[in-house]
């Protein structure tokens, strides 16, 4: 005998830290499976960004060509997944980005989407959400 | 009839046990339990590869623990790797990220990424 799935948790706030430097696995994908999903759930979402995650919302990213698909259009980035997030959800969906990490590695030019926040404030949005998790950081 | 507890720690495994650390989830989830906590283990990414490179340690690790263990795999993170879904049979459940984001939000549960 197993443990029981909940059938159905009440909407509240949810907390995402990412940090690190999500591109090594498909840490990214899990992360925007997950924002989403709560989303359509009917929760606020708060994604904060740490290291070189504070890359997925630059205006600069772009996609290499698909080479199985050559004729297929140029692909989404994580700054438009971003911004399509935006558009659907509004002010449902925060995604912020530590000024410190950003400054250190360059990757100032966000998209206007982006809150810069200083690094301090990251205990305060991760206590106001009902519910957290951080991912990305290597063991 | 023994009330079965509530899940209070929820920890995502995205390693292989075949890779560094990938074993360190799960000794996190048998002292958990081995504490009396209830622990909902979520493989995800290329933790979904537990189910074929060993799914006996996790079968193991729930039997110990009766009732208090709930272990569960990404589907996305299975099809991805072409791992039929018949290998979760008997060891864990198949759930998609709608349930393990509802997971995550019960007020009563803590969730760890192990990356």
């Amino acid at each position: 005998m197993t443990a029981p799935l909940p059938s159905s948790a009440a909407p509240g706030s949810v907390f995402f830290g990412m940090m690190g430097t999500p591109f090594q696995s498909e840490t990214v994908t899990s992360l925007f499976r997950m924002v989403d999903a709560a989303l359509r759930q009917g929760r606020h979402v708060t994604v904060w960004n740490c290291g070189h995650a504070t890359g997925l919302s630059q205006t600069s990213l772009c996609r290499p060509p698909d080479l199985f698909a050559p004729d297929a259009p140029a692909g989404a980035t994580t700054a438009t997944l971003i911004q399509a997030l935006m558009r659907r959800y509004g002010d449902q969906f925060e995604w912020l980005v530590c000024r410190y990490c950003m400054e250190e590695r360059g990757n100032t030019q966000q998209i206007p989407e982006t809150k810069v926040k200083i690094p301090f404030s990251f205990q305060h949005y991760l206590s106001a959400a009902d519910s957290a998790l951080v991912l990305g950081v290597k063991s | 009839m023994t009330a079965i507890p509530p899940i209070s720690v929820l920890l995502i495994e995205t390693h292989s046990p075949a890779s560094s650390g990938g074993t360190e989830c799960i000794r996190l989830a048998a002292a958990l339990l081995d504490a009396g906590d209830a622990v909902h283990l979520h493989l995800m990414q290329d933790a979904a590869t537990w189910l074929q490179q060993d799914p006996d340690t996790v079968r193991e690790l729930g039997r110990h623990h009766d009732g208090r263990l709930l272990v569960t795999v990404d589907d996305v993170s299975l099809d991805l790797r072409g791992i039929d879904r018949a290998a979760a049979d008997g060891v864990a459940t198949v759930i998609d990220v709608d349930t393990l984001m509802r997971a995550m939000c019960e007020p009563s549960t803590k969730s760890l990424w192990h990356s």
